[in-house]
């Protein structure tokens, strides 16, 4: 619907019975939260409803609409259900349902059908819609989308139309702050607001987790008199909104950007429930919504309230003292390495240092080779991966792909303030020169699994050690808790366990929470240390499949996909076998744009990251910056 | 009659022309036994101990009552994080092991230097020193994330067929903690067997002369005894002289051992080993000058003892001042970017304020025993060896903090603050060790009697045996 | 007055002069079971009693070698030997990690034989002395100093010794009687200790018993850990309340095709098409030697144990229910002889439903063998048909 048809509805809806309408069918949709401020939605059904409308909501949760609807109807997840849909092109696509509904809940076909007074189940309804011939059926199924089905096009011929005018563009606006509403980057609009996975994934920009902040930029911010983590108040006309401001190096200058989807009093235990008086998570901004400007609101008024608000925050980035920052400038371009087209073509080997080149003789010992050594498994295969920062674009998909296949539990805002965060593979974000136009480098970092590992050696009851195809393996029934080894972890990727996370799936009433567990991964208890090991369930279960079939011991390359690599958009993160000749992994580590980090510690990673290749057209503003960052 | 000479119990001569008396006043064999047994034979004990004891079992209470509560919430009820996994448990850890090194180093280094004014204090330091190295191995107990199989560290046959990794500094400290603790313990308790006889035989009450003779295992003074009683202690001092350097030497790999800046470094043995000598003489003095006054030992601990004291805190003070500016010496010349950071994130980081906390407690403040008035004014002292402490602990607590909290990747970076349960585990470890503490002050002789009945002159004959036969 | 028994004589001196004084006297009288009682250790006393070095400080020695040994062996057996693994690239065996480890050791075991040899070469301890007894004697570990001649020496006389004594300066001369009184602990103290010991059985009979018998009831957990995950396991159970059968594993649900799970191929899949068994190998197969070999090599781990390498029906499962069968304890129907004319005339599919599907009292392979190898196993049984032909 377009923002005139919403107001439209509204005041229809607020006409009650004089109006259009005697009925509201609000179907998985969240309209007393997420509409604009200025359409008074809820006002408009608590109106409708009173002069005797009536108003059902169709949900997953019990949410803000429904506290305002005579009905609320329980609906069935769209992995549970049958479901059909259009492509842009007209193709019929197909949904199937991969579980029975866990409570009873009923799709949105079969509301509209029980609406419609048709008797048909949903299945029923999206089979009727697709091929007759069954065979033709179980392809489209399986495909996804029924072959064949596009519209046909049209021939349009194109009008020429005239040069666009545009106003005056000036960078700043002339009166006021434009404040930017987008939809969360994890959360979106609200509607995921009560997932604890998506609320802990730091901002890929902000790495702000749990809630919403006002960025702006610094000069923006030393204008207005606001400091970094104070709320300030945003108004517009009667309608105004308090948030935390949060300084973002190469944000707009006058300008204020603020996620949705936050703010929830009704979405659950995780993001907020006011019947139960959990607290909401983040802030609501609707209210400063208008119809009109939806996603842009012009002459806002800013007023710093000084009040500091705790934000937690994965990276503590540029609330670094001047120390900091030297020092991370100091060593930025050690570890995540970039460089020109011009230096990739002068020198392909431009990313590698000394280190990475010392073979075996670097040691002062002989050092073991569990290809030759008696004592030890003989190695079928040589595991290894490699993540190309060139294509890693920094959305934080790997990170969350590791939490669902690892088990990995949420600690919750306070764990996180305090930088307990879970995460195995993390995206670290730096910015790195002029924070008014900084160059932003992502390097998602996992376990090195190092084959000097300066972990295992400190562990006092070996519970971490090298298996002999190259995995460092964390035994989480060894662990006694120590932490040395994440002491002596230079990158820092081990968490450990400060509490038991996973108490509440115990509760009673809660076994629906040991669903989302991965069965193949234990749940690690209080007190042990854990940390990326390279899918080794998926390893083994490559390897048990092969086993049983008897095949040559070789898994072919690509069998195995570690989750981060699976669910990688742009394809940045390869694993497989070193020994295999021809497996991706094995070209990307012989590529010559492949470094170790911190490669002079001698910690010999198996995880290698292909240097960055920036290539800025020459009369962008962005090479001249790239120059001066690279070479100072 | 044993001869006698009267001494004021303040005065000390020139040292290098004629040293002051190991003890002061008119004291012969008979009234050094009286002045320490009569503080275990009193009925009760000064008004000053009860008051001091019950604050020591409250706190000791605190302490169970933390425990409890870390062992069944979580590890996390601390401000330990990522990157910071190691807080102040274990920086009381080392704070209470070095403590405990100044009491072996007074029995038997000392002893094998031949210095006998260490009579007067070593009962004192051992005992501190056992009960510091109680203190100080509850926390690495308590501080690991699952204590329940925390008896996986010793190479005790399994049904998971598995052994400890013996090439990790944490075992290399288990070995090490273990063995001090019970080389300490033994050598204690030998020093104790004479006493204890002699408590045993002035004892009025039945209960006294069975627990002091049950625990004096007969002993007689018997010199055949005597002999072989010497040769043993000769031999555990010789052997507790290099365990005492190697304990924190070991102590020290927990951190020398690993890949951090500022942790990675070869100064740390000997630096650790001074700076731990340098507190627990600071913490001998803040024992001794309450209970030499309050138990009336004043005579047997005298100002030459607490001036020797000093003057070894000085020495042991400037040598902690010379490793750190060694560190940061070798951080600038080594040219290693994290290290030379690592240093200069110590002095003016966000800890900046623990940096120069430690600077002026350990190497500014120590100066002021250059003059002999300042070692002589006992509430000084006093003062001075708590702030040493203090100083001390707050080396711990840089050292720990400020390499994990800004080490390789910047990502990690994050401060640490400590929660009101690490607070309270701190303040409870005092309760742990001054309740032992007052218990052995009044129940076990404070100083060592024969011992220092060995360096009155009284003691030695004019008379030079001659060679004769056996017998 | 009863004459009792002499243990010693007493001499009580007031200073270390007169004491060494005597002590050499009595050493050069010839004396041997004597000794003086000092409160502390008297410099020279040992040389003017005659007194030879101990031999404690070699046992030490022995002692702290033996540990060195030790600390060297357990670290060899336990991390190089028994149960080598890999740590940080490191070698298995290493002495630089292994000093301090074995130097605490050595240490320990010295220090502990110095402690404890030396109270046992002094026979501590002893709890009663005939010399207890006498009131003077407890100023032996205050002020004043013993000389004590035993009875049993044998230069020993009564009257005489005293007299010796009191001409050395002493301040006193006493006897010392034997005690009459039982030296063994009094009968409570032996009963409570007895008691005591055997109360500290009773845990390890419990111990004992726990660990040889067996029972319905879980063990007593005191700590979960991860005994017990907040997950569920593939084969489990859940509570009624989330599903109504109670698994855990959900049926897919009906109507619905995975992923990778379309199976068009229904010749390949189920050995039919259109209702009829399919005649030969289906297209999308390469049948070549190594395919058949696999079918062999497949033959001979899922068929063979019924029905025999060979084919016949005579393999070791059907050798050994004859067995059976002959003892009256089972009921058994040969394996199909699958050279037979039977199996001979029947299509390929057929053979193939029924390696997939089971028939009889054969049970479905469709679990077991997967669908390539099933087509190669049909190939091999051909080949069998074909060498039983010949």
């Amino acid at each position: 619907m377009c923002a005139s048809e919403l107001k439209a509805l509204a005041d229809e809806l607020r006409k009650g019975q004089d109006g259009a309408y005697r009925n509201l069918l609000l179907l998985d949709c969240n309209p007393a939260y997420d509409l604009p401020g200025d359409l008074e939605f809820v006002g408009a059904l608590e109106g409708f409803r009173g002069a005797g409308g009536t108003v059902i909501h169709l949900g997953l949760y019990r949410d803000e609409t429904a506290g305002h609807a005579d009905w609320h109807l329980p609906m069935a997840h769209a992995f549970e259900t049958w479901a059909d849909g259009t492509a842009w092109d007209g193709t019929m696509t197909t949904g199937q349902p991969l579980i029975d509904p866990l409570y009873a809940g009923r799709s949105v076909l079969e509301m509209l059908g029980w609406w419609t007074k048709d008797e048909r189940s949903a299945k029923e309804q999206v089979r009727a819609g697709g091929p007759a011939d069954g065979k033709a059926w179980r392809r489209a199924l399986h495909d996804g989308l029924v072959a064949g089905s596009a519209a046909a096009p049209l021939q349009v011929s194109a009008k020429a139309l005239p040069a666009p005018q545009f106003g005056d563009l000036s960078a700043t606006p002339a009166d006021g702050i434009e404040v930017r509403f987008m939809p969360d980057r994890h959360i979106g609009d609200g509607r995921w607001a009560n997932l604890g996975w998506l609320q802990e994934l730091p901002d890929p920009m902000t790495k702000l987790t749990w809630d919403n902040a006002a960025m702006m930029s610094f000069a923006t911010a030393a204008s207005l008199g606001v400091e970094h983590g104070t709320m300030v108040r945003l108004s517009k006309g009667a309608r105004s909104v308090e948030v935390p401001a949060y300084l973002m190096p190469g944000h707009a200058d006058g300008c204020v950007t603020i996620a949705l989807g936050h703010g929830r009093t009704a979405a659950g235990h995780v993001a907020g429930l006011d019947d139960d008086e959990i607290e909401p998570v983040g802030f609501d901004v609707n209210p400063l919504r208008a119809h009109d400007s939806a996603s842009l609101a012009t002459g806002v008024a800013v007023e710093p309230l000084g009040k500091p608000y705790p934000l937690a925050v994965t990276q503590d980035h540029f609330a670094i003292d001047e120390i900091g920052t030297q020092g991370r400038e100091q060593r930025l371009p050690n570890l995540v390495k970039e460089g020109s087209v011009a230096e990739w073509q002068q020198e392909p080997r431009f990313a590698k240092s000394a280190a990475d080149y010392w073979g075996k003789d670097s040691n002062l010992w002989q050092e073991l080779d569990p290809e030759t050594d008696d004592r030890l498994y003989k190695p079928k295969h040589k595991w290894g991966m490699a993540i190309d920062l060139s294509s890693c674009t920094g959305c934080s998909a790997c990170t969350i792909a590791c939490q669902a296949e690892n088990n990995i539990p949420v600690v919750g805002k306070d764990q996180v303030i305090k930088g307990r965060e879970m995460h195995w593979i993390r995206m670290d974000r730096y910015f790195a020169g002029d924070p008014a136009a900084p160059k932003v480098m992502s390097q998602p970092v996992a376990c090195q699994h190092c084959e000097m590992a300066p972990c295992e050696q400190v562990c006092p009851v070996a519970a971490t050690v090298h298996s002999s195809e190259g995995l460092n393996d964390m035994v989480y029934n060894r662990c006694i808790g120590t932490r040395y080894c994440s002491n002596n972890c230079p990158y820092k990727v081990r968490r450990f366990n400060f509490f038991d996370y996973n108490e509440d799936a115990d509760q009673p009433g809660n076994e629906v929470m040991k669903m989302a567990a991965n069965p193949e991964v234990t749940v690690r208890a209080r007190g042990v240390m854990e940390k990326c090991s390279f899918c080794v369930q998926r390893i083994e279960r490559a390897r048990i499949a092969t086993r049983n079939e008897d095949r040559d011991s070789r898994i072919p390359d690509g069998t195995i996909e570690t989750a981060c690599q699976q669910s990688c958009p742009t394809g940045s993160i390869v694993f497989g076998d070193l020994m295999d000749e021809g497996s991706q992994v094995r070209k990307a580590h012989e590529n010559p744009r492949s470094y170790a980090m911190l490669a002079e510690l001698n910690n010999k990673p198996r995880n290698l990251f292909l240097a960055r290749i920036r290539n800025p057209h020459p009369a962008m503003p962005a090479a001249a910056a790239e120059e001066a960052v690279t070479h100072g | 009659m044993a001869d006698s000479f009267t001494v004021p119990a303040a005065a000390t001569q020139d040292e290098r022309v004629f040293p002051a008396p190991l003890v002061a006043g008119t004291n012969d064999f008979a009234s050094v036994t009286e002045t320490v047994c009569s503080i275990v034979e009193a009925p009760r004990a000064p008004k000053a101990w009860y008051v001091i004891f019950g604050i020591a079992v409250a706190l000791l209470g605190v302490l169970g009552a933390m425990i409890v509560y870390l062992v069944s919430t979580g590890v996390g009820v601390w401000g330990n994080n990522q990157p910071v996994a190691w807080g102040w448990p274990i920086v009381n850890f080392v704070f209470w092991v070095g403590i405990g090194h100044a009491g072996t180093l007074i029995s038997a280094v000392l002893f094998l230097f031949r210095q006998g004014w260490r009579t007067g204090i070593n009962r004192f330091s051992e005992a501190m020193t056992i009960f510091a190295v109680i203190c100080a191995g509850m926390f690495p107990a308590i501080h690991v994330g699952r204590i329940w199989v925390i008896w996986w560290v010793f190479p005790i046959p399994n049904q998971m067929s598995m052994w400890p990794n013996f090439r990790s500094p944490l075992l290399w400290d288990v070995f090490a903690v273990s063995t001090y603790f019970s080389v300490s313990l033994l050598f204690w308790y030998m020093g104790l067997v004479p006493d204890l006889a002699t408590i045993r035989d002035r004892a009025k009450t039945k209960a006294r002369r069975f627990w002091y003779g049950l625990f004096s295992l007969g002993w007689t003074g018997s010199n055949r005894q005597w002999h072989r009683y010497e040769r043993a202690y000769l031999i555990l001092a010789a052997l507790a002289t290099p365990l005492v350097l190697s304990v924190h030497s070991v102590v020290s790999f927990d951190f020398a051992t690993s890949q951090l800046p500022g942790w990675h470094t070869t100064i740390f043995p000997p630096y650790f080993v001074a700076g731990a000598i340098f507190s627990g003489f600071a913490m001998v003095l803040t024992l001794a000058i309450p209970a030499r006054k309050m138990f009336g030992l004043e005579d047997l601990i005298t100002m030459r003892h607490i001036e020797n004291m000093c003057k070894i805190i000085m020495a042991t003070g400037m040598m902690v001042g010379y490793a750190y500016a060694m560190e940061f010496f070798m951080a600038w010349y080594s040219g290693n970017t994290y290290e030379g950071f690592a240093f200069v994130n110590r002095a003016f980081g966000p800890y900046w304020w623990a940096y120069w906390i430690m600077v002026s407690c350990n190497v500014i403040s120590p100066q002021i025993f250059w003059s002999k008035k300042a070692r002589t004014n006992l509430t000084l002292v006093f003062i001075m060896s708590i702030f040493v402490n203090i100083g001390m602990w707050f080396e711990r607590f840089v050292i720990t903090v400020t390499s994990l909290n800004r080490d390789f990747l910047p990502s990690s970076w994050h401060y640490f603050s400590p929660t009101w349960v690490d607070v309270l585990t701190l303040l409870g470890s005092f309760g742990l060790f001054f309740t032992l503490f007052m218990l052995f002050c009044r129940w076990l002789p404070q100083v060592a009697i024969s011992e220092v009945k060995n360096v009155m002159p009284q003691a030695h004959p004019h008379h030079h045996p001659s060679e004769g036969k056996e017998g | 007055m009863e004459e009792r028994k002499l243990h010693s004589v007493m001499a009580e001196f007031t200073d270390v002069n007169s004491l060494m004084a005597a002590a050499e006297r009595v050493r050069d009288a010839g004396f041997r079971k004597w000794d003086c009682h000092t409160p502390f250790p008297v410099h020279g006393l040992d040389d003017a009693m005659g007194v030879k070095m101990t031999r404690l400080p070699w046992i030490v020695l022995a002692m702290g070698l033996t540990g060195c040994g030790l600390g060297l062996l357990l670290q060899w057996w336990t991390n190089a030997y028994d149960y080598p693994y890999i740590i940080s690239g490191k070698p298995v065996w290493a002495i630089p990690a292994n000093i301090p480890i074995t130097f605490e050791v050595t240490v320990l075991f010295s220090a502990f034989t110095a402690f404890f040899a030396m109270w046992i070469m002094n026979d501590l301890p002893r709890w009663f002395s005939p010399l207890s007894r006498k009131k003077n004697f407890a100023r032996a570990t205050d002020d004043r100093f013993f000389v004590v001649i035993e009875a049993a020496d044998p230069q020993f006389d009564g009257v005489r010794t005293a007299e010796f004594l009191n001409g050395l300066g002493a301040a006193s001369v006493e006897e010392v009687e034997m005690p009459d009184e039982p030296t063994r602990l009094p009968a409570r103290y032996r009963h409570l200790l007895f008691t005591l010991a055997m109360a500290m059985l009773v845990p390890l009979a419990m111990i004992y018993n726990a660990q040889h018998k067996t029972s319905t009831e879980p063990r007593v957990h005191l700590v979960k850990d991860m005994d017990k995950q907040a997950r569920f396991r593939p084969q489990g159970e859940t509570l009624a309340g989330l599903f109504a059968d109670g698994r855990m594993s959900r049926p897919r649900i009906e109507g619905t095709v995975g992923r990778g799970m379309l199976r068009e191929d229904e010749g390949l899949e189920t050995g039919m098409e259109g209702g009829e068994y399919v005649t030969a190998v289906p297209s999308a197969l390469q049948v070549d030697e190594d395919f058949v070999r696999r079918g062999q090599e497949r033959f001979g781990i899922y068929c063979a144990p019924c029905h025999g390498f060979t084919g016949k029906g005579d393999g070791l499962v059907h050798q050994r229910a004859l067995q059976l069968a002959a003892e009256g304890n089972a009921q058994w129907v040969q394996p199909t002889d699958l050279s037979s004319a039977l199996v001979v005339d029947q299509a390929d599919g057929r053979l193939y439903e029924t390696i997939r599907m089971g028939r009889n009292t054969m049970p479905a392979y469709a679990s077991a063998i997967p669908v390539e190898d099933r087509w190669a196993i049909v190939l091999y049984v051909r080949a069998l048909q074909r060498a039983a032909a010949q």
